[in-house]
Formats: structure tokens, C-alpha cells, sequence
């Protein structure tokens, strides 16, 4: 009885993992499109209004909302009270302290650190095609992951459940 | 006529807003330095050459303690120029082509360097060189000796305040702004309308003043003179109207419709005397018409801010 329950514990966990993965595919897809959205806000707010950078976050700010709201605001904040400190270290310290668990990966993240690199110090124009240049690049990660979810989303829910099945039949 | 107004300067000047304009280095070097800010006027950064300090009536440069002087850097000038745009250098792109910006404080912060021409007209500048950070400073009854000859209860006169570069005209100015606009004693206190187009009198930030032109003072930043002036006519309706520089000549339409909407102007022109300010076309046509009814012209003489002497309309002494 104890044994067929642990092995019915190890399939649940096995396709449990599986699954879950699947869905992180799903968040990462979710993140990805958030900060799409916020670059074309940053965009408008920046080439539309002409703002500060430090009003720019903040007007961004009230269109998103969670985690994305608390990183603009953060770095508005910072950007008022850390004078003295270079706009690309204050951008980055906030997006690690705030958006750290965004399930990006490692070409993401860079991408997502470069950008706010080059914020702020260049003319309208090249403000715009910077990130112009960060919108497409953004929307290409988007526009790869979504061609390759279905099929990653089918190989982990499988090695998930296969080896859920492959440890239960070791076991017995 | 030769007066030296006593007034004691009023400046409130935050070491750490200063220190935070600029980069690290510099900033280091600043703190270090322990220097008095009621006592800075300039800060100069030019790229390869030492840091230099317009303090306490004279000119000095910074060091690290036990070094060289301290040679800037064109990374320095990068940084600096990042802060002291609040990280935006594109929304300053209007300013930069003038040459340079106002920050929190109303202090002013000058920049040279490449300038990007687009046919005769300036697009913009590259290859920024050298930054001159000129901290604001007010006093506040400099234009105590002054105000009896320009305004009583019911009049107030078309003044033109004359003097050379760095004589104190637009410190001037500002205090007669803040006097008409407060009201003192028995006097009320006017609307006053200020085009501000080098946001030198107001030192305005982000659209707000950071020196003190008095209550009733409505301010338009950053906006030519001769447009400017019809348009606080239209839009603000005030009983005084101050510009600093006079001097081009569409300014004297917009004079003009000054005197004629019954508003009365207060202005400043550079000039050495009068005779220097009326050798210029648009203020003998002003002269001619006899558009100002006081000129005030200032000296170096001992201090800035000295009166040489006070003329009437006709151009005999008051």
C-alpha cells in the first residue's frame, strides 16, 4: 500500500515538474511582453512628450502595475535622491533588488542591463532608435519563444512524465 | 551721482546640491576641498586643463591632497553632463543649443564644444568640452536706493537698467521685479510679467522658479523676448513687464505694443554709458520716443552693482 502510494507520488511529482516548466515558459513569455510594453511607453513618454528620463519612469509607472511599477518607480525615486550615481548602475541595482525573479534568461537579462546603459544620454533621435532597437530585439525574443513553445512545452511535460514513470519502475 | 548699495547677499547654497552635479572625481575633490559656497561663483571643467574655482573674488584649482593639480577629463565631462541633466540629456536639447542650462537651485550650467550646424542654423553640439557651472545668487535689496526714483504709489516708471557684462544689472533687475511685485510700505503690489529667454532671472527648473521675483510675478521661460512680450500681454495681463537684454531689433514692436497696451517695462541693455547704448539703432529709436522715462547705469567702480548715475526720459540727471 506504502509503496504504490510513494510511486504514485513520484509520477504526480515527475509530471508536476514537467508541467511546471511548461508554465515558466508561459511567465517568461508574460515578462517579455511587459517589458515590451514598458519600452513602447518609455518611447512615447520619451519622444512624444519629451520628458525628463526621471518623469518618463514615472508616468510608465502608472500605466503598468506590480513588480513593473515598483521598478519604475524605484529608479524614479533613485534618480531624485542618488544624484552622484551613474544612470546605468542606479537602473541595474533596481531592476535586481525589484525584478529578479522574472524568468528571463541570461541573453535577456543582459539585453534588458544594456538598455538602460543607454538611456538618457543621447539626443531625441538617437533615444528613439535605441529603443526602437531594444523594442525589436524584445519582440524577437517574444516572437521565438512563442515558435518554440508548443514544442519545449511538449518535451518537458514528456521528460517530466517519462521520468516520473522511469523512477517509479526503478523503485519497484 | 555714484552710490554703493550696502545690502548684505543672500545665498543658500546646498554644498551637497552643488557637489551631486558633478562626477565622482570632481565631487571627491569638492568634498575634500571643505570650501565655503556663499563664497563659489564658478565651478570650470575643461577637458586636459585643471579645475577651476571662481572663489572669494579670485581664481583657484582644486588638488588631491598632496598632488598635481587635478586635470579634467572627458569622461569626467560625460558624467557630469549626465547629472547635471538629470540623466535626460535629449529633453535639454533645446538649451544646449543655446549654450547652455538652468538645474535645481537656478544655478546655470554653460557648455562648449563642437557646434552641429544645419545651414546657418545651430542644430545642436557635440564633443562637449567644457562645462562652467555659475551658482545663482540673489540680493535682496539691492534695489533699495533705486526704487524711489522708478516708482511711487501711483506710477511707475519705463526703466532701462545700463551696465557692462558682470555689473550686477540682472541682480538688479531681479530685485526691482520682487519690490514691484511684493509691494512695500504703502505701495501695493503690481502684476509683473517676466520673458525670461536665458531663465537667468528666474533660474527656472523644470518651469519653476527657483529665485524669488515675488508673489504677483508670472513667468515665461525660455521664450524670445519680442514673442514673449506680446504674449504675457495677451495671455497674463500684467501691469509691469521685465525683460533682461534688450538689444535686437524686433524687440522694439514688442516694446511698442508694451507701451501701448499701457503696461510699463522694465529692461536692461549692455552698454558701457549711455551714450554706448544709445549708439545703438533700436534704443535711439526707443530715445526718440521717448519710451523710457528712467535709465539707471551701473559701474564696477568699487563692487558690482554700483549706480554711476540715474537720467530721466530727456537724458538729464535725476
Amino acid at each position: 500500500m506504502l509503496k504504490t502510494a510513494g510511486i504514485l507520488m513520484i509520477l504526480t511529482a515527475g509530471a508536476g515538474l514537467g508541467f511546471g516548466k511548461g508554465y515558466e515558459l508561459l511567465l517568461r513569455e508574460r515578462a517579455l511582453g511587459q517589458i515590451l510594453l514598458m519600452i513602447r511607453w518609455l518611447k512615447g513618454e520619451i519622444c512624444s512628450k519629451q520628458v525628463s528620463l526621471h518623469d518618463a519612469f514615472l508616468g510608465v509607472a502608472q500605466q503598468m502595475s506590480g513588480k513593473y511599477r515598483e521598478f519604475l518607480t524605484n529608479t524614479a525615486e533613485k534618480m531624485e535622491q542618488s544624484a552622484g550615481m551613474r544612470f546605468a548602475d542606479l537602473y541595474r541595482s533596481c531592476a535586481e533588488e525589484v525584478l529578479k525573479e522574472l524568468p528571463l534568461s541570461k541573453k535577456e537579462w543582459e539585453l534588458f542591463f544594456t538598455m538602460g546603459g543607454t538611456l538618457g544620454y543621447l539626443d531625441l533621435d538617437m533615444q528613439k532608435k535605441q529603443l526602437e532597437f531594444y523594442e525589436g530585439e524584445f519582440l524577437h525574443s517574444i516572437e521565438e519563444l512563442r515558435a518554440e513553445m508548443p514544442a519545449k512545452k511538449k518535451v518537458y511535460q514528456s521528460l517530466g512524465v517519462m521520468g516520473g514513470i522511469l523512477l517509479a519502475i526503478l523503485v519497484w | 551721482m555714484s552710490t554703493y548699495i550696502k545690502c548684505k547677499e543672500v545665498r543658500q547654497i546646498e554644498a551637497a546640491q552643488i557637489q551631486n552635479l558633478f562626477a565622482g572625481n570632481i565631487r571627491q575633490l569638492l568634498v575634500e576641498a571643505d570650501l565655503d559656497y556663499d563664497k563659489l561663483y564658478e565651478i570650470r571643467l575643461r577637458v586636459g586643463r585643471p579645475l577651476f574655482l571662481t572663489y572669494d573674488g579670485g581664481e583657484c584649482f582644486l588638488r588631491s591632497k598632496g598632488q598635481e593639480q587635478y586635470l579634467v577629463t572627458v569622461e569626467d565631462l560625460k558624467e557630469t553632463l549626465e547629472y547635471v541633466t538629470g540623466y535626460s540629456l535629449y529633453a535639454y536639447e533645446d538649451e544646449i543649443r543655446q549654450g547652455f542650462l538652468s538645474v535645481q537651485g537656478g544655478h546655470r550650467v554653460g557648455v562648449t564644444g563642437k557646434v552641429i550646424l544645419d545651414g546657418n542654423r545651430i542644430r545642436g553640439m557635440k564633443y562637449i568640452s567644457c562645462i562652467n557651472v555659475r551658482l545663482a545668487h540673489q540680493i535682496p535689496g539691492c534695489a533699495d536706493e533705486i526704487m524711489p526714483y522708478i516708482r511711487t504709489k501711483d506710477w511707475v516708471a519705463n526703466t532701462l537698467i545700463v551696465s557692462p557684462p558682470r555689473c550686477g544689472k540682472t541682480t538688479m533687475l531681479r530685485d526691482i521685479i520682487r519690490q514691484l511685485s511684493n509691494g512695500k510700505d504703502d505701495l501695493p503690489g503690481l502684476t509683473v510679467g517676466v520673458v525670461d529667454e536665458r531663465s537667468e532671472l528666474a533660474g527656472s527648473y523644470q518651469g519653476v522658479p527657483q529665485n524669488d521675483l515675488g508673489m504677483r510675478t508670472d513667468v515665461l521661460d525660455g521664450c524670445p523676448k519680442s514673442e514673449g512680450m506680446q504674449m504675457l500681454i495677451r495671455s497674463m495681463s500684467p501691469q509691469v513687464v521685465a525683460v533682461d537684454e534688450l538689444g535686437k531689433d524686433d524687440d522694439y514692436q514688442a516694446v511698442e505694443s508694451v507701451i501701448h497696451c499701457g503696461c510699463k517695462l522694465i529692461a536692461t541693455a549692455h552698454g558701457n554709458s549711455m551714450e554706448d547704448v544709445l549708439n545703438q539703432p533700436l534704443f535711439q529709436k526707443l530715445l526718440e520716443a521717448r519710451v523710457f522715462e528712467r535709465y539707471i547705469v551701473l559701474g564696477k567702480g568699487n563692487h558690482a552693482g554700483e549706480v554711476e548715475a540715474i537720467y530721466d526720459g530727456k537724458g538729464s540727471l535725476c
